[in-house]
């Protein structure tokens, strides 16, 4: 009886320590959540970005602490019945505070007045370096076509904002310089007028999303390219291989991505190579390129600066890009469980951030930072309107002599 | 593991007294042997246990790996053991996404650990015996690896799966993985006697996490819990 009485004793313990285990919780997806409250809107946006921000194995905010700090808030707003859209629009802009994510907004509806509310953690720093300025796309571009010895100048039409020109280079050489306001050009390139594509095919050719083919950029005679991204707020990763990839002598290597792989904060995918293929039948070579960047070159532009970094014909100049170097793709949640998530139409919330963490061969990420320019050369508006672009004029100065 | 151990006590033909009679008289009188050392191996198949909430196209399924170790007995009495080994468990998994976009993509993690389990075994039968088993294990997560394909931006930008692939050793992240790990071992084994001082043994058990493998990091967190299925094959050798 006493054996018995052990066996079953032991049964009991194993039993009973079987049920120990954490029951799950319940979790919402926060990107199909109708809120009601502002208390609720709250919730539904700080789960989200709790469970799909991608950078929170680096982010130096306390998630939680904000969670705590910020819930009253909105609970006053409930309480209240009211908020103006100027108080909503602190409340979320002191929630998303300190946050790397340079991609990242909030737009939320405000409940009582109907209005729409932003927030974005980039807004509380990128305006606050002591180079930055806004960009000056028109004034720039439209002072192009006046500077000293430019030939071959061509401008696209406003449905693609895009320009070309030849500069004079080294003795017989001619420089060449593309700007364009936004990456879109494999998507605009199959259903844009002649007229508007004039400035890519000018230099890529008529195969632009081929990559470097019968344009310029295959002529002897032109010895570098400045690809301008100043102001240039990024666009399709599709581009990078035709438009910059092209440029290169052979295929880019610049470090590596990965995604989330679950609703934990820190559940991350391995570490996937980040290599950009340089097109098959390029024709540039090992010639000088130069991207042109400055506080308002984001994303894909970074991606750009990036790249043209790594090859060893490549130079940046001008200022410390915005800092959104990690891409995202929309629609992303669904997928990965991370990134944009939410529908303002819909659910009254809509949040704006990356679901690609992007770091370098030494794994270092510049999300929040930007990519520092081989040659810095701060912006000077009272040149532009006195009609000097100092920016490009050191660009091409680096192509002339070297220095 | 050395099973066989616990089993072995009634086989010693001399000393012992009715301490050693197990409820039914399986045990003979005379039990002397005390101590025994054995050596096991084995396949293991692992569970992870992990709620995924809304994200149900992530589908997580039991990955094989293998189980091996040393391990000690004492024997009070004939028909009682107490057992304690130093296994190395795989407890492996594999990550599929059930998504027509991320069909490519999965991720086989293998995770390596140094158990040590304490079980009590209770035993019946002479030459051929039977045990149960119940008891529990601590343990460290001593290394991982992961091996598989992810949604790259490589792969955005070219459509080349073959930017997709990655196979690297797992770098634990000191905030999100709790290497510690603990839990309760139970299950079941079979032993027979080859010679006077051998016996060779098969058993199953389960290793049934008790420790969630992540820390307690962020307030909304579901648990994830391994159970591990291990079939032994051992022998051990009596004092």
């Amino acid at each position: 009886m006493k054996h018995t009485n052990i066996i079953k004793l032991s049964l009991l313990i194993v039993l009973s320590l079987a049920s120990c285990r954490k029951e799950p919780l319940e979790v919402t997806d926060p990107d199909r959540h109708f809120c009601t409250t502002y208390t609720s809107q709250f919730e539904t946006v700080w789960t989200g970005i709790d469970q799909g921000y991608l950078f929170w194995d680096r982010d130096t905010v306390d998630w939680d602490e904000v969670y705590e700090r910020m819930r009253p808030v909105f609970l006053e707003f409930d309480k209240r019945g009211s908020a103006t859209d100027a108080q909503l629009t602190d409340a979320y802009q002191s929630m998303v505070r300190g946050l790397l994510d340079h991609h990242m907004y909030v737009q939320v509806k405000n409940l009582k007045t109907g209005n729409a509310v932003y927030a974005d953690p980039a807004w509380d720093e990128v305006p606050y370096r002591d180079y930055y300025h806004y960009t000056f796309f028109e004034q720039q571009t439209a002072l192009l076509a006046t500077m000293p010895g430019v030939t071959e100048y061509k401008s696209g039409g406003n449905a693609f904002p895009c320009f070309f020109a030849l500069f004079p280079g080294s003795v017989g050489k001619k420089i060449a310089y593309l700007r364009f306001r936004s990456f879109q050009v494999t998507s605009v390139a199959n259903y844009l007028s002649a007229a508007d594509l004039a400035p890519l095919r000018a230099f890529y050719g008529n195969g632009i999303v081929d990559g470097v083919t019968n344009g310029w950029a295959g002529r002897d005679e032109v010895e570098a390219v400045i690809v301008d991204v100043r102001g240039n707020g990024g666009g399709q990763l599709a581009d990078l291989k035709p438009v910059v990839a092209s440029l290169s002598a052979s295929d880019i290597d610049l470090g590596y991505t990965r995604t989330k792989e679950g609703l934990g904060r820190l559940d991350y995918s391995a570490w996937t190579p980040f290599v950009i293929p340089c097109p098959s039948n390029h024709l540039w070579g090992d010639k000088k390129v130069i991207v042109l960047t400055d506080v308002n070159s984001v994303s894909c532009s970074e991606i750009t600066a990036l790249m043209v970094q790594s090859m060893p014909n490549g130079t940046v100049i001008g200022e410390r890009t915005y800092g959104a170097t990690c891409p995202l793709i929309s629609g992303g949640h669904d997928m990965l469980y991370s990134g944009v998530f939410g529908d303002y139409g819909r659910y009254g919330y809509y949040v704006y951030t990356s679901n690609f963490d992007v770091v370098d061969k030494e794994y270092k990420s510049l999300e929040g930072v930007g990519v520092t320019p081989d040659i810095e050369c701060v912006f000077d508006v009272n040149a532009l309107f006195a009609g000097h672009d100092n920016q490009l004029e050191r660009a091409l100065e680096f192509i002339r002599t070297g220095k | 593991m050395l099973l066989p151990l616990a089993s072995v006590a009634w086989a010693q033909p001399e000393g012992g007294s009715d301490e050693n009679t197990f409820p039914g008289n399986l045990f003979p009188k005379g039990a002397v042997s005390k101590w025994s050392l054995g050596v096991f191996a084995g396949p293991a198949s692992n569970h992870h246990v992990i709620d995924v909430a809304y994200a149900t196209d992530m589908k997580y399924t039991d990955k094989s790996g293998y189980s091996a170790g040393i391990g000690a007995a004492f024997h009070p009495t004939g028909w009682f053991a107490l057992r304690a080994d130093v296994a190395m468990v795989q407890k492996n998994y594999r990550l599929d996404r059930d998504n027509r976009f991320l069909s490519f993509v999965y991720t086989e993690s293998t995770n390596n650990y140094l158990s040590v389990p304490v079980v009590a075994m209770l035993s019946a039968g002479r030459n051929f015996k039977v045990s149960g088993i119940v008891g529990g294990y601590g343990g460290w997560w001593l290394s991982g690896r992961r091996e598989g394909q992810s949604l790259s931006v490589s792969y955005l930008i070219t459509g080349n799966q073959g930017d997709t692939f990655f196979d690297e050793e797992y770098k634990f992240n000191d905030s999100r993985d709790n290497r510690f790990d603990a839990g309760i071992v139970y299950g079941f084994a079979a032993q027979c006697t080859i010679a006077k001082k051998v016996e060779l043994s098969a058993e199953m058990r389960w290793y049934y996490g008790l420790t969630d493998v992540q820390k307690n990091y962020m307030t909304n967190l579901n648990p994830r819990y391994n159970t591990t299925r291990v079939i032994q094959f051992g022998a051990a050798y009596w004092f």
